[in-house]
């Protein structure tokens, strides 16, 4: 049914944003728990860098990877002499050019949902002796986790669709970093592929829709178990 | 329990300088927007002093010059909220097991006999969303003992609640105090809590302390008048039970060695010591004392007035009888035509009856 050269578009860009997510997640949470809850002097420029990905052209992100994580940029020689490791031009430099884009959905929905807890019930595991990690662990994380979750879901969906940065940094390369929008992007310069366009055209809407429906049903769960089953009695 | 601090707030500084009785509990009594909270949020370490001292037992909490101050979760100390603040993800058992260690009470015997006094077991698997105010009420005290506090603070426990269901909390509060030996900090505004728990008053304006003391020496203080006349003018009486009467459900409770006032039947074994709320209202006075079978008043006691005081509209006259006092509210006519003065012996004749279960508690 589906074509070999399909399968592997589509595995990858799976493997792109998973990565990416799973990667950007543990920062986001940090970012938008201190966005949220800490004043300091600098607290306006954390708040516009991390925003910036947002604004700024996905070509721009992605030439800035260019010259700061290619072969001759300065990350990219520290990485490769202290680590030897070399991310440009393979599927983990698209995953971190994913993780850059996505990051300032990510942060935004967390801090929202941070913003939405109440402190005072934070306060009041404190007073039954739990220290900040515990009350962070116990009260905060469960009850934004409907936050992460669509933090997650948007951070995902815009990994999967990401174009610009991509090709700016990693390029097109078949099988390494060529994910559904690249592919996409390929068959529309070849004449004569409309159709192949097409089908891949028909897979993305196709994952997009499964990964909304499965976010709702998420939720939905999620919601019930923190304002806790009123409506199910 | 030592505190003196300084908090400089937005509308006055709060000032306090005293010792807090660790037995019992203590009422930190005042009108809203007092500080009384204030006072509560800083012994729990939710409020810094600007400058100070606070310690209680051998731990301080808070010391200015020493550069001390101990985080909230290392205070050891139980708060219960006017709000109940319980988590709402969790279920009323894991809300209660929340700073519970089973290895410091292997038989779960502590555990057993906080269910038993605050009647948690029917609850224990509901979520926070589907308990009435009380039952969540119950559960944050609960939630808040199993901690193992060495001291217990209350905000208003029971504001957010209705009169029926303050009425069902009430004993589980004394109940509280006396069975487990906690010494209990209490934010009220209400009289008729302060009566029925405090053994020691802390009335707070403006983040000043103005008065500190036993509660019936504090409530009868000419310095809480204006507390008092917001609701009704009262004064407390300590007295005991004296007697049951056979035939009708009536109660005697005695004053003094010769005199007993007859209230409507409080279910309480002979010789219990309570102290009872007498409001002016109910207390009118008389030069000669009627026999019973000419007046419905049953309570006609011998007693000696001490000071008159005018008001605009009415007098009031503040009765000894023995060491007990109480007011009376009577007209600038009836003075005239009675022509009373300060030491004159004359009869106060009581209504008995509108003595009901919220004016009495054990002392």
């Amino acid at each position: 049914m589906l074509t070999d050269f399909e399968i592997q578009a589509i595995g990858l860009s799976l493997k792109v944003a998973f990565s990416s997510v799973t990667v950007s997640l543990p920062f986001a949470i940090v970012t938008a728990w201190l966005l949220a809850r800490c004043q300091f002097i600098a607290k306006p420029l954390v708040d516009a860098i991390v925003h910036l990905p947002l604004v700024l052209p996905p070509v721009v992100i992605g030439y800035l990877l260019l010259i700061s994580f290619s072969s001759g940029g300065t990350i990219g020689i520290f990485l490769k002499q202290t680590l030897n490791i070399d991310i440009s031009f393979s599927w983990q430099g698209a995953a971190l050019a994913s993780a850059i884009v996505s990051f300032p959905l990510m942060v935004r929905a967390i801090r929202l949902s941070i913003e939405n807890v109440d402190y005072h019930l934070e306060q009041a595991a404190s007073t039954l002796g739990a220290n900040a990690i515990k009350v962070f662990l116990t009260i905060t994380l469960p009850l934004i986790s409907p936050g992460i979750l669509s933090g997650v879901i948007l951070a995902f969906a815009r990994s999967l669709g990401e174009f610009g940065a991509t090709i700016t940094f990693v390029s097109n390369i078949p099988e390494v970093t060529r994910t559904i929008p690249l592919a996409m992007y390929s068959f529309v310069q070849t004449p004569g592929a409309e159709f192949q366009a097409l089908r891949l055209c028909i897979i993305a809407t196709g994952i997009a829709f499964i990964a909304l429906i499965a976010s709702y049903v998420l939720e939905q769960k999620m919601h019930r178990s923190i304002t806790n089953k009123a409506s199910v009695k | 329990m030592k505190i003196k601090l300084r908090k400089l707030l937005t509308d006055f500084c709060f000032e306090l300088d005293t010792q807090i009785s660790t037995t019992g509990i203590s009422v930190i009594f005042g009108r809203s927007g007092a500080g009384k909270t204030t006072l509560i949020n800083l012994i729990a370490g939710i409020e810094k002093p600007d400058n100070g001292h606070i310690s209680f037992q051998q731990t301080c909490f808070f010391d200015s010059d020493q550069a001390i101050n101990l985080p909230i979760h290392q205070r050891q100390i139980g708060y219960v909220f006017q709000q109940s603040r319980l988590f709402p993800h969790f279920n009323v058992e894991k809300n209660l097991k929340y700073a519970y260690s089973p290895k410091e009470d292997p038989e779960g015997l502590l555990l057993q006999s906080i269910f038993n006094l605050l009647d948690l077991n029917a609850l224990l698997g509901r979520y926070p969303n589907e308990l009435s105010g009380g039952e969540k009420q119950r559960v944050a005290i609960g939630r808040a003992l199993l901690r193992k506090p060495k001291l217990l603070l209350m905000d208003e426990p029971l504001a957010s609640l209705d009169i029926p269901k303050k009425r069902e909390l009430l004993p589980y509060l004394e109940k509280l105090n006396k069975e487990l030996r906690l010494p209990i900090l209490y934010v009220t505004h209400s009289l008729d809590e302060v009566l029925f728990l405090a053994d020691e008053i802390l009335l707070i304006d403006k983040g000043q302390l103005i008065l500190q003391g036993k509660t019936e020496t504090i409530w009868n203080h000419d310095k809480m008048l204006p507390w008092l006349k917001t609701s009704n003018l009262s004064t407390i009486m300590h007295t005991t039970v004296f007697q049951h009467h056979c035939d009708y459900p009536l109660t005697s409770l005695a004053l003094n060695d010769q005199q007993v006032l007859w209230v409507a039947k409080i279910n309480q074994p002979v010789s219990t010591k309570l102290r009872i709320r007498i409001y002016a209202k109910d207390v009118s006075i008389t030069l000669n004392k009627a026999p019973a079978t000419q007046t419905s008043i049953r309570n006609i006691l011998r007693v000696r007035i001490t000071e008159i005081v005018k008001e605009q509209q009415k007098l009031k006259l503040k009765l000894a009888l023995g060491d007990n006092h109480c007011w009376a509210e009577i007209t600038q006519w009836a003075l005239q035509d009675l022509e009373l003065r300060v030491n004159q012996q004359v009869y106060a004749q009581i209504k008995g009856i509108s003595i009901n279960n919220q004016d009495w508690a054990m002392a």
